[in-house]
């Protein structure tokens, strides 16, 4: 290989493929600090159409940066417009969201594919969520060897979790991770090796504030905006508040609305909302994430808000009312007695569903994740915690998988066992 | 319909053309023509539901506005978007008008007109073939200039890609020598790693995967 071994061959073509809910992102270890992102979905043209016909679209499925040239204002988008890790997981049958994974993977590569005669493949360290089954690992490695089939793109493959991708590229070898989006959330232990039979999953996520955020909404006067997705979920994120005790911070709302009630311009619109005597409530957006056992959100599954259920998806059992504290305990809980302490001194928090504001005037009731989560663990009698608020949450696991990718010896071969390793396609 | 007229007016007016009084033959009330930036002449044809009711209407629309060719450069017929998702485009494409849909909230191109030479462009043209031989000889020459252009961009484009792999093999982020008996790691040598690489207990701890006694978890 051009006076190189195989070992440095690996270091320089190592490549890392971040299969998040809403992004992919993906690049060689020479992209530096960040990858390339583009989201995670797919578009399954109507052949049927005018526009098929008269712009020639020769591909039956679109990825990339290019999927909104192709957008058609038909009412059936929402079943060809396709994010296929929505919650983490794809169903083993589920042939179209299978095949836009490998789409979206022979895009990646074929846009770093270097020209140099010596390029004989990626070694390539794919991430997927914590809770994926093995057999989305087996379908992984078999597009893969699809995708060589066409083109000899990937030397090496290998597949590890958000979780542990997370605590590599935070330089914390024993940690917890708990990932948030926006379906669901996880709890992972970490000591070394990602402690699976610790993992703990929560049928809660972004998705669910948004809910309670459209119902908040409705109540204000808002029903219009509350069918919207997109503003819901602006909204959100900037009215959202997480109390740092929610009765303590209702009474203060409505004993001081002035503090509270903000004229908030939609971006880009002229609406303007104003939540005025409910500006309280911003304070169950941030609670409900975090805990949703209060009583008071009781009223808003009588009234039909959804209420986030039990359910098994996969390999895992998620438990849709478990508060965030408590989750964290059970899963440490689950780890070998010994190792508990150092667990509770690093607690990594990643995601986007950890992003919440914190307005300077209102710091001694709001908080931010990191505090709630140690207030929460306080009131289980965990004290001593270390709770941090990962930085750059969007690029880390793609960043633990170049680490992993360059330092794991080319020849420690993939295991079913363990879970770990390279499966060499050539 | 006069609100959906004005709304498809405002939609070729925000183009940057103009808006022509000019009469034409087979012109109906509601037909719309504009001046574009090159001069070109568009002539627009809305239809409405209940003319699209029957299909004959449709082709005898597209006939009478065809015949108009030689007097506009482009035509369009912009037509309720329920009736473009379910319409056969392809009198459309050979007689090459454009079609626009519309409703309350938008107006679109769903497929561009074809520009049609007209009467006066042709004569124009014959006008042109008269030019001189110089003049010819200088447009062949920029021709070839262009090309060369796109050639060297192509070259810097893949030389840009080598001078990044080069560099990470002049200067190995980090020295990790791994035999089986022994792994040796040395800290990062260059200033010009990623942070996340730098410093990393994980490097260690991994380059010993499949080295040590597996640890039971």
């Amino acid at each position: 290989m051009y006076g190189m071994n195989e070992e440095e061959y690996k270091k320089i073509y190592v490549f890392g493929a971040d299969y998040g809910t809403s992004d992919f992102k993906y690049g060689p270890i020479t992209c530096g600090e960040k990858p390339e992102k583009i989201e995670n979905r797919g578009y399954f043209p109507d052949k049927s159409s005018i526009m098929y016909k008269i712009t020639g679209i020769e591909k039956d499925i679109i990825v990339g940066k290019d999927i909104p040239l192709y957008l058609e204002a038909r009412e059936d988008l929402s079943t060809r417009l396709i994010y296929p890790m929505r919650n983490g997981i794809i169903e083993k049958n589920d042939e179209k969201s299978w095949r836009i994974v490998k789409e979206i993977s022979k895009y990646a590569l074929e846009s770093f594919k270097p020209i140099e005669e010596k390029f004989k493949g990626f070694y390539l360290v794919a991430s997927l969520s914590a809770i994926a089954p093995k057999y989305m690992y087996e379908k992984l490695f078999e597009i893969y060897d699809d995708i060589n089939k066409e083109e000899k793109l990937i030397r090496a493959a290998t597949i590890i979790p958000q979780t542990l991708a997370v605590a590599i590229s935070h330089k914390v070898p024993t940690c917890v991770v708990v990932e948030s989006g926006h379906g669901n959330t996880q709890v992972c232990p970490i000591s070394r090796y990602p402690i699976r039979n610790a993992i703990l999953a929560i049928n809660r996520g972004g998705g669910d504030a948004n809910a309670l955020t459209a119902e908040i909404l409705k109540d204000s006067g808002y029903g219009d905006l509350a069918k919207e997705e997109i503003v819901v979920r602006k909204i959100k994120e900037d009215l959202g508040l997480i109390p740092r005790d929610l009765d303590k911070a209702i009474e203060y709302a409505k004993k001081n609305p002035e503090k509270f009630i903000t004229k908030y311009k939609i971006p880009g619109t002229r609406i303007i909302v104003n939540l005025d005597n409910y500006s309280w409530t911003r304070f169950l957006i941030g609670e409900y994430v975090f805990n949703p056992n209060h009583e008071i959100f009781q009223s808003y599954f009588r009234r039909g808000m959804p209420k986030p259920s039990d359910v098994k998806i996969g390999d895992f059992y998620f438990r849709g009312m478990l508060d965030f504290g408590e989750a964290i305990a059970e899963s440490i809980e689950k780890c070998p007695i010994e190792l508990q302490p150092y667990l509770y001194k690093q607690i990594l928090l990643s995601g986007g569903n950890f992003n919440w504001n914190v307005p300077e005037q209102l710091k001694d009731i709001a908080i931010d994740s990191a505090t709630k989560i140690k207030l929460l663990l306080e009131e289980k009698g965990i004290k001593d915690t270390n709770v941090i608020l990962t930085e750059n949450p969007q690029f880390s696991v793609w960043r633990g998988c170049i680490v992993y990718g360059y330092a794991v010896p080319y020849d420690y071969i993939w295991s079913w066992d363990r879970m770990e390793g390279w499966l060499k396609y050539y | 319909m006069i609100f959906l007229y004005e709304k498809i007016k405002d939609y070729f007016l925000s183009k940057g053309w103009k808006e022509l009084k000019k009469e034409f033959k087979y012109k109906k009330e509601l037909d719309l023509i504009f001046k574009d930036e090159l001069d070109s002449i568009i002539f627009v044809r809305i239809l409405s539901k209940d003319e699209l009711i029957d299909r004959n209407s449709l082709l005898d629309n597209i006939l009478e506005l065809f015949s108009l060719k030689e007097e506009v450069n482009k035509i369009y017929i912009a037509m309720p978007k329920v009736y473009v998702s379910i319409i056969d485009s392809s009198p459309f494409e050979e007689y090459g008008i454009g079609i626009i849909s519309y409703d309350e909230k938008k107006v679109m191109e769903i497929s561009p007109a074809k520009f049609f030479k007209t009467k006066s462009k042709i004569e124009e043209e014959k006008m042109e073939k008269l030019i001189p031989f110089e003049t010819l000889k200088l447009k062949e020459e920029l021709d070839n200039i262009k090309k060369r252009l796109i050639n060297l961009e192509e070259i810097v484009r893949s030389l840009n890609n080598e001078i990044k792999i080069l560099k990470s093999q002049s200067k190995p982020i980090i020295e990790t020598k791994i035999s089986k008996e022994e792994i040796i790691i040395t800290p990062p040598s260059s200033e010009n790693i990623p942070s996340f690489l730098k410093d990393n207990p994980w490097i260690e701890i991994l380059a010993k995967r499949g080295r040590e006694e597996k640890i039971a978890v």
